[in-house]
């Protein structure tokens, strides 16, 4: 028997206890074959090293000591600090928001006999600018901010946590992990990087009192949550999410598309796709009274809030409000369908710069990039 | 390297951070060999520094959850950082890559011709580390550095085992690729 490739290797660079680098002499005493194989091992790291060797600091190249290093990391003169945006919390809340907009404006789904579920999909994807100046006080006001989060986390169970994405080497891999068939950029210029991110399910349960308190302190308003809404249950189970990115850097700390770091890199494309989430509340509750309540916390007056509500189809619209003034968003036409073009206004460091979303055949489907919007058009049209 | 056991004992304090004298012992002994990681991947002393800051700062700022093996986070965060502002590079315009490598490797002074062609050989050397797969590039500096294969499995989030197979393929891969880039004919050590 030979020595692995790998036993020639660990001995090489001593990674070896002192029993199996006994093991390994002894062998090597009596095999010619695998004393050559050590010995070219050994050579090729040679050449490996004295190459990297140029890549050494040189004399001129001296760089500063730890500890005068660390004098500046105390004083936090760090140059390439880089904060997390400002807009963070914005888009956190932005996305709570999300949350319960979507939640509470999905028409309700039916329950039938035998537990069966009639899935309900979304067929499109409505962009609305609102007026968020009212909401931002829950990002200013910290005790205003922990009182709607500590609603929220009472008020959340979640039945299924989000995992950890799980790179996967190819879309049928992704397919079956994800459990439907994700579709990917025809002509990509390169082999994109797969990974599934599992979906979640909550269910969020309304406490009519609470919620009216904190809508109490935001709106000095008449904004009224009606009573029957007290004990409601709004299901939310997202399914697994296909990511796809193309020319991105590496994730630094994590491996989630949130990683800033993903998008140091200007190319850097993603595409997302998962299948509709699915929304069922318990009892029924009226969409359009609810988003017309929706509305009006996000900042519309009653006239406003009520034609709105009137004028979506609670069936088959996702609604994705948006903070006026800062997010700009247009139509495109791609995928042979009508998708929305949604971008920060003033860009600044935000990452990524664009989100192209759109819902076609039961997925709702989003390519987010950096720069001009051309080349996640061009993939948007080249799915297949 | 005894920092990777000491490390386990690193204490969160009760506001979710590193204990600030496990921090500053683990600043001290990993920083040069930090920096020289950098280095390697970036070719300017500045740079270098501000990314093993910044990898600091991270770790200060948002430990890994369970605090075990903060060097090996230390370590995967910087690599990473170093490897995505190498692959950053190609994308900018050549003429802003002229230049970059200051030609200080070696020993003592160069005419201005060995200088040149030091500093191309760096260039040639980075070209070859930025366009192999992140892992294989990562292994390559990390070992160069000086690292363990226990220290390079926990950097790079492999079992010790797959160490050995992984550094095999990126040397011949590396190897091969500076051969294709005309590697033969250049000047050795």
């Amino acid at each position: 028997m030979h020595l692995t490739h790998e036993r020639i290797l660990s001995y090489r660079d001593g990674a070896l206890d002192d029993t199996q680098r006994i093991q390994v002499e002894n062998h090597l005493e009596t095999c010619t074959a695998c004393r050559e194989r050590l010995t070219q091992a050994s050579r090729r790291a040679g050449r490996v090293s004295s190459l990297l060797a140029h890549l050494d600091p040189g004399p001129a190249e001296t760089t500063r000591t730890a500890a005068s290093a660390y004098r500046s990391f105390q004083q936090k003169e760090i140059p390439t600090m880089k904060l997390k945006p400002s807009f963070r919390p914005a888009w956190a809340l932005l996305t709570l928001v999300l949350v319960l907009a979507v939640a509470l404006s999905f028409q309700p789904v039916r329950v039938l006999a035998g537990n069966f579920l009639s899935l309900f999909r979304v067929e499109q994807v409505t962009v609305l600018p609102v007026d968020m100046s009212s909401l931002e006080r829950l990002g200013k006001d910290p005790s205003l901010g922990e009182a709607a989060g500590q609603l929220f986390s009472d008020s959340v169970t979640v039945t299924r946590e989000k995992s950890d994405p799980v790179t996967v080497g190819s879309l049928d891999e992704a397919a079956q992990l994800a459990g439907f068939a994700p579709r990917s950029w025809a002509n990509a210029p390169v082999t994109p990087q797969i990974s599934v991110e599992s979906g979640s399910a909550s269910t969020f349960t309304i406490n009519r009192q609470r919620a009216q308190s904190l809508i109490d302190e935001i709106h000095n308003g008449d904004i009224l949550l009606p009573e029957e809404l007290d004990g409601v249950r709004v299901s939310v189970d997202v399914p697994s999410a296909v990511v796809q990115t193309y020319n991105c850097a590496e994730p630094v700390q994590t491996d989630s598309l949130d990683d800033d770091d993903r998008w140091s890199s200007p190319d850097c494309l993603a595409l997302m796709q998962v299948p509709s989430p699915v929304i069922q509340t318990e009892p029924d509750i009226d969409p359009v009274q609810l988003a017309e309540i929706s509305f009006e916390i996000l900042g519309m007056s009653q006239d406003e809030a009520a034609n709105m509500a009137q004028s979506v189809d609670w069936a088959t619209t996702l609604v994705i409000p948006v903070p006026r003034n800062e997010v700009s968003y247009e139509k495109v036409s791609v995928d042979g369908v009508e998708a929305n073009l949604i971008r920060p206004v003033n860009n600044g460091e935000h990452v990524p710069e664009y989100i192209l979303v759109w819902i076609k055949d039961g997925l709702v489907t989003a390519v987010m990039g950096s720069g001009d919007a051309g080349p996640g058009i061009e993939l948007a049209n080249q799915l297949q | 390297m005894r920092f990777f056991t000491q490390a386990k004992s690193g204490r969160s304090s009760a506001a979710g951070r590193v204990d600030e004298a496990d921090f500053q012992a683990l600043f001290d002994q990993n920083w040069d060999r930090l920096v020289g990681v950098l280095f390697q991947l970036t070719g300017e002393t500045t740079l270098a520094e501000d990314l093993a800051l910044e990898a600091f700062w991270r770790l200060w700022q948002q430990p890994p959850p369970d605090y075990e093996n903060l060097p090996g986070w230390l370590y995967r965060v910087a690599v990473r950082l170093g490897y995505n502002e190498l692959r950053a590079r190609r994308r900018r315009s050549h003429y802003e890559q002229q230049g970059q490598d200051d030609p200080g490797a070696g020993e003592g002074p160069h005419t201005p011709e060995e200088a040149y062609e030091q500093a191309e050989l760096r260039r040639r050397i980075r070209a070859i580390l930025r366009d192999m797969p992140a892992r294989q590039c990562q292994i390559l500096v990390l070992r160069h550095a000086g690292l363990s294969y226990q220290e390079v499995a926990a950097a790079l989030n492999i079992s010790t085992g797959s160490v050995g197979p992984l550094l095999g393929r990126a040397e011949s891969n590396f190897l091969r690729l500076y051969e294709a880039s005309g590697g033969e004919h250049a000047p050795d050590s």
